[in-house]
C-alpha cells in the first residue's frame, strides 16, 4: 500500500517535514526567481540567459572554494559586487542594443546569449561535474522529527532578505521611484528628465547581481556543469508569471506556491506529476489572471 | 517486477522519476521510501539525482541494508565519489571490473589486453579506467579482431567473421567472452558481471570473488557516521 494514501499518526512527522522541504526549496526558487522578475518588471525584457548567470554564480563558488577553500558563505559577498558588474559589461555589449528593440529581437538575443554562456563554459571548464563542499553543506540540523539542511536554511535566508530588500529599494528610495517611473511609462519619464538608459543599466546589473549570488549560495546543494542553470530556469518563468510580471514580492509567493506543489504532488501522486501539475498551473493563470496573482489587470501589457 | 518475484525478492514499492536531470529535491520519495522500510534499495541514478538522493536520504536518516545500482552512470560514475567522498561507502554498482580485479583471473590475451587499455586510460587520465571505459574500448578491440579476420569491409564477409567468433569467458578487456548467436547477441553465459563497491572514495571490484582482491564491506550498512 502507498504510505502517501493512509493517514495516521505518523503521517504528522512526514506532514512537518514535506512542509519544511516545501519552504526551503522554495527560498532557493524565489531567490533564484527575484532577478528575473526584476528585469522583466523595470525593462520588459525576458533574459533567457537567466539560468546561465546562475551557472556562472555556481562555478565562481566552485573556483573559489577549489583554489582558496573559501567558503560560498564568504564568496557570497564577493559575488554582488562582481556580478554587478557583470551585469554592467554585459547591458553594455548585448543588452543596450535591444532594450528599445522588438520582442523578438530581445529574445532571439538572451536565447543567443544563453548559448553562448553555456558554451563558453563548456569550453573553459569542460562538460564534467564539481561539486562544492564546505562543512555545512552535509550538516543537517533536527527539529522535532523534521531534518533542515543548513546550507539550504541560508539559502533561504538570505532569499527573504534580498527579495525585502529589493521592495524596500523600489518603494522607499528615490532611485526606486525612477525606476518605477520608467517601467510604467519610458516617454513620460524621458519628458520628466529621468535619464531612463541609466534605470536600465542599473535594473539589469541588480537583476544579475542577485542571480549571482543565487548562483554561489546553491553551489554547496547541485552539481556544477555548465547547463546547470536550466535545471532552475524553466521554473523561474512559471513563478514570476504566477507571481505577476515584474511583482517581487509575488516571485517569493509563486515560488513557495510552486514549490508546494512540487513537494506535495511528488509525494501523493509521484514525481513524474509534478510537472504537469505546475504547467497546468501555468496554463490556469495564463487564461484566468495573465496578469499573475497579484499583478494588477493589464499590467501585462505595459510599455509593450 | 515479476522476474524479482521469481528469484524469490519482494518488492515493497517502486517510485518512479523521469526528470533526473531537472529534479531538485528528493524529499518526498525518500520520506516515502523511509515508510517502507525496504531492505535494500535498487536505485538506477544519473549524475545529477545520485548524489542529491544520498546526501538527502543522510539528512533524513532513512536507513538501509543496501544500495544497488546498475551502470556506469550516477553511483557507477566518478562523480558520485568526487561529489560525496568516503560519505558513499557502502553502495554497490553492478558494473564492469574496477581497481582489485585480478587480471591473473583472466585468459593470457585478456590480460594482455586488459593491462595495455589500463596503463593507456591511466597514462592518458591518471585514473582507473570506469564503468564504460572497458565496455567501449572491448568493443572497439572485438571490431579490430573482426576485420582481421574478415579481411575485408564488405557486410557478409563481416558477419561471417562476427559469428564464427568463438572466445571464451576472460578473453576480452572487461573479462567477458565472445559468441555471437543467430539474433546478433552475444551469448548470456560469455558475459561475466562484477559488482564493485564504492570504497573510501574509490569504486572497487568486490564480486565474483575469484576476480578480485577487495572484499564487500559494510553489509548490512550502519548508521550513517559509522561507514569509515
Amino acid at each position: 500500500m502507498d504510505p502517501a494514501r493512509s493517514l495516521g499518526p505518523a503521517q504528522i512527522d512526514v506532514f512537518a517535514q514535506l512542509a519544511v522541504s516545501t519552504i526551503l526549496l522554495g527560498g532557493i526558487y524565489a531567490l533564484i526567481a527575484v532577478g528575473l522578475t526584476l528585469i522583466y518588471g523595470i525593462m520588459r525584457v525576458v533574459n533567457f540567459a537567466h539560468g546561465e548567470f546562475l551557472m556562472l554564480g555556481m562555478y565562481l563558488a566552485f573556483w573559489a572554494f577549489t583554489l582558496w577553500s573559501l567558503d560560498p558563505w564568504f564568496v557570497l559577498f564577493v559575488s554582488i559586487p562582481l556580478f554587478f558588474v557583470i551585469g554592467l559589461i554585459t547591458y553594455a555589449l548585448v543588452m543596450k542594443g535591444v532594450v528599445r528593440a522588438s520582442h523578438n529581437v530581445q529574445v532571439f538575443t538572451t536565447v543567443g546569449l544563453s548559448t553562448v554562456l553555456q558554451n563558453l563554459a563548456l569550453v573553459l571548464w569542460s562538460g564534467d561535474f564539481h561539486t562544492v563542499r564546505p562543512w555545512h553543506s552535509l550538516r543537517a540540523t533536527r527539529v522535532l522529527g523534521t531534518a533542515f539542511n543548513l546550507s539550504q536554511v541560508v539559502a533561504f535566508v538570505v532569499a527573504i532578505v534580498l527579495t525585502v530588500a529589493l521592495v524596500a529599494f523600489m518603494r522607499l528610495t528615490h532611485t526606486g521611484r525612477v525606476m518605477r517611473a520608467t517601467a510604467q511609462d519610458h516617454d513620460a519619464a524621458v519628458l520628466m528628465g529621468i535619464d531612463t538608459e541609466r534605470v536600465y543599466r542599473l535594473t539589469f546589473a541588480l537583476g544579475i547581481a542577485a542571480v549571482g549570488a543565487a548562483g554561489v549560495l546553491v553551489s554547496p546543494l547541485y552539481a556544477v556543469y555548465p547547463t546547470a542553470g536550466l535545471q532552475f530556469v524553466l521554473l523561474s518563468y512559471v513563478i514570476v508569471v504566477l507571481g505577476g510580471l515584474g511583482d517581487m514580492g509575488g516571485a517569493l509567493v509563486g515560488s513557495l506556491i510552486v514549490a508546494t506543489v512540487e513537494v506535495a504532488g511528488s509525494y501523493i501522486f509521484g514525481t513524474a506529476w509534478k510537472e504537469i501539475f505546475y504547467f497546468i498551473l501555468f496554463i490556469g493563470v495564463l487564461v484566468f489572471r495573465p496578469a499573475g496573482l497579484f499583478g494588477q489587470r493589464g499590467a501585462e501589457t505595459l510599455g509593450m | 517486477m515479476a522476474r524479482a518475484k521469481e528469484v524469490g525478492l519482494q518488492v515493497v514499492g517502486a517510485v518512479e522519476y523521469y526528470n533526473f536531470q531537472t529534479i531538485n529535491d528528493m524529499t518526498p520519495i525518500i520520506v516515502k521510501l523511509k515508510q517502507l522500510n525496504p531492505d535494500v534499495v535498487h536505485h538506477i541514478a544519473y549524475t545529477n539525482d545520485a548524489p542529491l538522493f544520498w546526501r538527502q536520504a543522510r539528512e533524513q536518516n532513512f536507513l538501509f541494508k543496501a544500495l544497488v545500482h546498475a551502470g556506469a552512470t550516477g553511483y557507477g560514475g566518478s562523480d558520485f565519489g568526487k561529489a560525496v567522498g568516503n560519505d558513499g561507502n557502502g553502495v554497490f554498482a553492478l558494473l564492469e571490473p574496477g581497481p582489485g580485479f585480478k587480471i591473473e583471473a583472466l585468459k593470457p590475451e585478456g590480460q594482455k589486453i586488459e593491462k595495455d587499455f589500463r596503463d593507456a586510460i591511466q597514462k592518458r587520465t591518471g585514473s582507473y579506467p570506469l564503468g564504460a571505459h572497458q565496455l567501449a574500448g572491448g568493443g572497439l578491440w572485438l571490431l579490430k579482431i573482426v576485420l582481421d579476420k574478415a579481411q575485408s569491409d564488405d557486410p557478409d564477409k563481416f558477419r561471417t567473421a562476427v559469428l564464427s567468433l568463438d572466445m571464451p569467458v576472460g578473453t576480452m578487456i572487461n573479462g567477458w567472452g565472445v559468441k555471437f548467436n543467430e539474433t546478433g547477441q552475444n551469448a548470456n553465459e560469455r558475459v561475466q558481471h562484477y559488482m564493485l563497491q564504492w570504497q573510501n572514495g574509490q569504486l572497487v571490484t568486490v564480486w565474483p570473488e575469484e576476480f578480485t582482491t577487495n572484499r564487500a564491506k559494510w553489509i548490512p550498512l550502519g548508521p550513517w557516521d559509522q561507514r569509515k
